[in-house]
């Protein structure tokens, strides 16, 4: 298995929005469903989470409320909020792009 | 102070509730991860382990989340403060002293802001105050004198004159004898125009105010008592209203009580009505404070000239009393109350202050700037991270914003017990009604805002220098910032200067004050005992009523046992008194606007006895002939020297004018020693003794010379008086000692004020002198060890240090010099004995510097001459 990948600087907000869209979530779940979806690619630093989180929250693009879990125990859960999902179409739309040029050149480079 | 800091700290630094939360939820993300890894199969010591790892400091995640909130809801200046809350309390000593600094320097300021304030710039709590004026008349030569107030009738002609340019009323402050409940007591009244207390916007809070219909003649006695007296004397009954008390002897009944605060004019404990018929009806008896409300759209120069042309006609009209009294006085409220030195002397103890303010900001700035010094490496760091050199300017100025709010209660404290103290440096009952102040809403204001202006200017420079420049040159030399040292020596040198200044004026006070109190006033006081009685009322309306009284009780009080000598005087020495009267020397031609003044003093034969003043020539009065209304008069040197100079006196006659006697000529029996002359005068004032009963004034006073201690005489001479009239009340019993040193409190209280402020601008120049020598020193340690393994002598290296702090002090005296003159010229009216360039004082003040700046230099000299040079070497090979 080749070795994980460190999270190019700001992505980690984008993959937090896109993990949340499923529904809602506690800290410790994203950061499963981060390595999960990307196939354990992405290592998601998880001490850097939950601050990211707490900025999300305060920009308003996700909500926060304390839950149980389903291991009966109190959780904070994060959901995302309208502007959220806004933000996200924004986000991936920006991301696809931002790829797409970024693989153009690549390939234009190699060939 | 610690305390207030760790506060502070505290309430930056604290863990929120919301920190909590996120622990739990980090908490809940290890264990879940750890539930994994057991379920995985990994044993749960090691799970927990792993999980942890993994997870990476919670204390950091705690923190990320906390700033990813709190910048939403703080500002970036908030967390600047925050950081520089941090940066603060790690250099606790450096803050400490900073704060001490400015909570000094501020105080002080503060403290001397609320006296110009209250005192000078505060308007009058009357309505519209800057629409009220006071007005007087004074004679075209005379223009700079002090404005003659109006009489009775000429106010009433001004008042009908005036119509349409201002409202006038009128006050005439006496003091009258109050009975009828309680003992009889003397106090302060005035018979006030009805509606004066509208015009000041008062209104009584019991009863009623006086109404046109009690000033006129034949109308019922009235009278309307101030707040003060109403609960002092009748424990704020409001059924005193209604009821009668007895003023000078006549029932009164009184109408109304003023509200708590209201004394106008001066400090007046009753009122009663002015009017025709009140005995103020003669042109010539000016007592009258009048006070004009100015109607809207006239300037203080309208109304002044519709005035003079007022005063010119009365002038003309009324020649026997008016004649030299052709123009109007306007004045502002302040101009009238106030007497002309104390603003002088007020705005030189806050310009002192805020000088003293400067230091401590320069002691500040220099700290702040070898701090920055210190710190340019980190500032670097920060600067090659990314941060903007407006991130660096304010984080820096942060930290010097946060001093400043810290100083403020400090400040705020040290202003508080500053005004409290000169509140106790003032004599009970001797200060005049326009010294009021209070640390109020606007001083506060004034303490907070000279804070954070006086901080973040001494936070401006070291911030821009630091800022200034390539950063990142700075992340690999050691700059000793030479630059920056000039401006430091530069700030260091003018605190000297203004220290200088400051010590000056301290030292001209003090010696003026040295003058007063070491001034031979001619009078041998020490064993002098003065009663000030107040024969006022029907019983005494007669002139030969108040000669019998006090020829009684001055019978009675010779009899008392350790009375070596007995007097009845109108004027007593230092505490005024006697009749300012017009002087026609017999035989000497004088133009007809050129009269001479002089003081007609009417007292008993034995008030040089009494108060140990010679006879130079002739010879004294008989006791009979000083109960006579006899036309001879013992004069003094003064009224000597200038009726009849070089020439002998004795058989000599004059005329005096004055309002209670009219024309009279006396001719002069003997000449008495001068006393009472002011300090540096080669003359008393020019006064005349005459018989008593030419001057017996209802206020005359008794005086006693007694066997031992003054003080302790006052019980027998007490009931003396008591014994002669038990209704006649005693205004004023003092000691001649007592009246000596309270005269010239005002001086004292200068000295110890402007003493203060030098001592607090020594101190802080001193710091800054150490402060800056050190830091030199610091910075050569190598060069000093370099010296000293090369075989300097140690006492060589003492004297170069101690010669920079001298170096510097000189720079800083010298431009001291140079200004000091400029303030003290502005003094020069208030100082007595001692001119405003004295040299001594000078002198005295540089060197006095010069020994600071040495002592301040002298730690760090010492600490340079101990530089061990083995290890300097070894530290400067590695």
């Amino acid at each position: 298995m080749p070795k994980p990948l460190d999270l190019p600087q700001g992505t980690l907000d984008l993959l937090i929005l896109r993990a949340l869209r499923l529904g809602p979530q506690h800290g410790w779940a994203i950061s499963q469903r981060l390595e999960q979806l990307s196939s354990a690619v992405l290592q998601v630093p998880q001490g850097s989470l939950y601050p990211a989180l707490h900025r999300l929250e305060r920009r308003g693009w996700i909500t926060s409320t304390w839950g149980v879990s389903d291991h009966n125990r109190q959780a904070r859960f994060y959901e995302l909020s309208r502007s959220g999902r806004k933000q996200l179409d924004r986000e991936v739309e920006d991301w696809q792009r931002l790829t797409t040029a970024v693989s153009q050149v690549l390939r234009e480079t190699e060939s | 102070m610690l305390n207030a800091l760790r506060a502070a700290w505290r309430f930056i630094s604290r863990r929120s509730p919301a920190d909590e939360d996120v622990a739990r939820e980090l908490r809940f993300h290890v264990d879940r991860q750890t539930e994994l890894l057991v379920s995985r199969g990994v044993p749960p010591a090691d799970a927990a382990r792993r999980a942890r790892a993994a997870f990476g400091s919670t204390d950091a995640a705690v923190e990320g989340c906390r700033d990813a909130r709190r910048l939403s809801s703080l500002s970036g200046l908030i967390r600047d403060l925050r950081q520089a809350g941090r940066a603060l309390w790690r250099a606790r000593g450096l803050t400490c002293l900073a704060v001490l600094c400015l909570g000094f320097g501020i105080g002080l300021d503060t403290a001397m802001f609320a006296v110009v304030d209250g005192v000078l710039l505060q308007p009058y709590p009357y309505p519209d105050a800057d629409r009220l004026v006071v007005i007087g008349v004074t004679s075209d030569a005379a223009s700079s004198s002090q404005p003659t107030p109006l009489s009775y009738p000429d106010f009433e002609d001004w008042r009908a004159r005036a119509d349409g340019t201002a409202t006038i009323e009128a006050a005439a402050p006496r003091q009258v004898a109050l009975s009828g409940i309680g003992d009889p007591v003397s106090v302060s009244a005035a018979a006030v125009s009805p509606g004066l207390f509208a015009l000041v916007g008062a209104a009584p809070i019991a009863g009623r105010a006086f109404m046109t219909s009690d000033g006129i003649p034949g109308a019922p006695d009235v009278v309307v008592l101030s707040h003060d007296l109403w609960t002092r004397r009748y424990g704020a009954d409001r059924t005193v209203v209604g009821r009668s008390v007895l003023i000078d002897g006549r029932p009164h009944v009184v109408i109304g009580v003023m509200p708590a605060g209201f004394a106008f004019p001066n400090q007046q404990a009753l009122w009663t009505p002015l009017g025709v018929g009140r005995g103020l009806d003669a042109r010539g008896v000016r007592t009258l404070t009048t006070i004009a409300r100015l109607a809207p759209g006239i300037t203080r120069g309208h109304a002044a000239q519709t005035l003079d042309a007022v005063a010119a006609d009365l002038a003309r009209t009324y020649p026997a009393t008016n004649a030299d009294l052709t123009r109007a006085s306007v004045r502002t409220l302040h101009e009238a109350f106030v007497p002309a030195p104390i603003p002088v002397v007020l705005w030189l103890m806050f310009a002192g202050a805020t000088l003293v303010l400067f230091i401590a900001c320069s002691n500040v700035a220099n700290l702040l700037l070898a701090r920055a010094t210190a710190r340019s490496h980190e500032l670097a760091v920060r600067a090659a991270l990314g941060a903007s050199r407006v991130q660096i300017v304010r984080h820096l100025l942060a930290e010097s914003l946060l001093l400043g709010i810290v100083a403020i209660p400090l400040a705020a404290t040290i202003a508080a017990l500053g005004t409290w103290q000169l509140a106790r440096m003032m004599p009970a009952g001797a200060v005049p009604a326009y010294v009021h102040w209070q640390m109020d809403g606007r001083a506060l204001l004034y303490v907070s805002v000279m804070a954070l202006a006086a901080t973040v200017a001494a936070g401006l420079a070291p911030a821009i220098g630091a800022a200034r420049g390539r950063l990142s040159a700075r992340l690999t030399e050691r700059s000793t910032g030479t630059g920056r040292s000039v401006l430091r020596s530069a700030l260091v040198a003018a605190q000297v200067a203004v220290s200088l200044v400051a010590v000056v004026l301290a030292a001209l006070f003090s010696r003026t004050f040295d003058a007063l109190a070491a001034h031979d006033w001619g009078v041998d006081a020490t064993h002098v005992l003065m009663l000030r009685v107040a024969m006022t009322g029907d019983r005494y309306a007669d002139t030969d009523a108040r000669v019998r009284r006090m020829d009684d009780i001055l019978r009675r009080a010779v009899m008392s046992p350790g009375v070596e000598s007995a007097a009845v005087s109108t004027y007593v020495p230092l505490a005024g008194g006697g009749e300012r009267g017009r002087l026609d020397v017999e035989g000497r031609a004088v133009a007809p606007d050129a009269h001479e003044s002089m003081r007609l003093v009417g007292a008993t034969s034995t008030i040089f006895e009494t108060l140990g003043v010679h006879l130079v020539r002739g010879r004294l009065l008989t006791p009979a002939e000083s109960l006579s209304r006899a036309n001879i008069a013992v004069v003094n040197e003064g009224l000597a020297a200038r009726a009849w100079p070089g020439r002998d006196p004795i058989g000599r006659r004059f005329r005096v004018w004055t309002p209670s006697t009219g024309d009279q000529t006396f001719t002069v029996v003997g000449v008495a020693a001068d006393f009472g002359a002011e300090p540096g005068e080669p003359h008393a004032e020019p006064t005349a003794f005459v018989p008593y009963a030419w001057q017996a004034a209802p206020d005359t006073a008794l005086v006693l010379r007694v066997a031992g201690d003054p003080a302790s005489a006052a019980p027998l001479a007490r009931a003396a008086i008591g014994a002669s009239d038990p209704q006649l009340p005693i205004a004023d019993v003092q000691t001649m000692p007592a009246i000596e040193a309270r005269a010239f409190w005002q001086f004292a209280l200068f000295g110890r004020v402007f003493g203060a402020i030098g001592i607090a601008a020594l101190l802080l120049a001193a710091c800054g002198v150490y402060g800056l020598v050190s830091y030199a020193v610091s910075l050569q340690t190598q060069e000093m060890g370099v010296r000293i393994a090369l075989g300097a002598d140690r006492r060589r290296i003492v004297a170069t240090v101690v010669g920079r702090g001298l170096r510097l002090a000189a720079v800083g005296i010298a431009a001291g010099l140079i200004v000091a003159p400029a303030l003290t010229w502005l003094a020069r009216g208030t100082l007595v004995g001692v001119g405003p360039f004295d040299p001594p004082s000078f002198a005295a003040a540089a060197l006095l510097l010069a020994a600071m700046a040495c002592a301040a230099s002298l730690v760090p000299a010492w600490r340079a001459s101990r530089v061990d040079a083995a290890s300097v070497l070894r530290g400067a090979l590695r």
